[in-house]
């Protein structure tokens, strides 16, 4: 079975890492992209921590040296590298477009939480119920638009997730170039210090999982 | 940082990746996806985060 990684631009730079139950790693082009994958056992593509871990890092390195690189999700391994390549060409186009978003690009999270106080009350009836996630919405999309306007001038796309929940307001994902990390996170420190009732945490940057997605949109 | 606080700390980086590699990045046919229960990693990893800042900050207070 064939065990996809990331694809990325022809010709690929092969990190020196071994990949899901220390198989040594492959590559193989089709036209201008270049898929990372190795052949595992079919037992071992099973999302055990150790799969996770060795999956993270091949990407982690793919990413590392080269400039433009998809992460691949977790998934059901291929029949062979046959197949695999098969199910790159019908794709080839959006593939080479996706490529394109990004390259050179890191993605950062942010994730904003609320400061409680723990004293709100657990059972509240139905109407302050619905109040209070009306409240809790409005206040996630207006947070929301003040982080994606501090970080406008920096980012290429945008995710945002509006949960409006007690604790957890809001997490957002940007695409970014490599070099702007330092840059993004002063932004957010500085919408941060408007917002003292709010904690924003910076996560990343991480190769561009969340804009790998080549139809578009968060899961 | 304590020895607590650096676990969980490391918990929701780990739920983090988790998040990731099972949820994002790129499916090349879409039906073949794996999933753990529908479950909110993320939220899950900040649920933790926020244990943690609790922890920090009580233990904080009981230095000072």
């Amino acid at each position: 079975m064939v065990h996809l990684y990331a694809l990325t631009e022809h010709p690929a730079n092969l990190p020196h890492v071994r990949g899901i139950g220390a198989t040594p790693l492959a590559s193989a082009a089709l036209g201008a992209i270049e898929a990372i994958f190795s052949e595992i056992d079919g037992d071992s593509a099973e999302p055990t921590e150790s799969a996770i871990l060795a999956h993270a890092h091949v990407v982690d390195e793919v990413a590392r040296i080269n400039d433009a690189v998809l992460p691949a999700r977790l998934a059901r391994p291929y029949e062979n590298e046959l197949a695999l390549l098969a199910a790159v060409r019908d794709r080839d186009v959006q593939f080479r477009a996706a490529l394109d978003r990004v390259r050179g690009c890191v993605e950062m999270g942010v994730r904003v939480l609320r400061k409680t106080n723990g004293n709100e009350a657990d059972t509240p009836s139905g109407s302050q119920y619905m109040r209070s996630r009306l409240t809790s919405v409005k206040l996630a999309e207006t947070v929301a638009d003040e982080l994606d306007e501090a970080v406008s001038g920096l980012t290429r796309d945008a995710l945002r997730g509006v949960t409006g929940t007690r604790e957890l307001v809001l997490t957002a994902a940007y695409l970014l170039a490599r070099e702007d990390g330092g840059s993004f996170r002063a932004a957010v420190e500085t919408v941060a210090s408007d917002r003292p009732d709010l904690s924003y945490v910076c996560v990343g940057p991480w190769p561009a999982y969340s804009f790998a997605l080549v139809d578009g949109g968060a899961s | 940082m304590t020895n607590g606080s650096t676990a969980l700390q490391h918990e929701v980086t780990l739920v983090e990746l988790v998040d990731r590699v099972l949820n994002k990045g790129v499916t090349l046919t879409g039906d073949i996806t794996l999933s753990v229960a529908n479950v909110d990693l993320v939220y899950v990893g900040l649920r933790l985060l926020l244990a943690s800042v609790g922890t920090l900050e009580r233990l904080e207070a009981d230095a000072s």
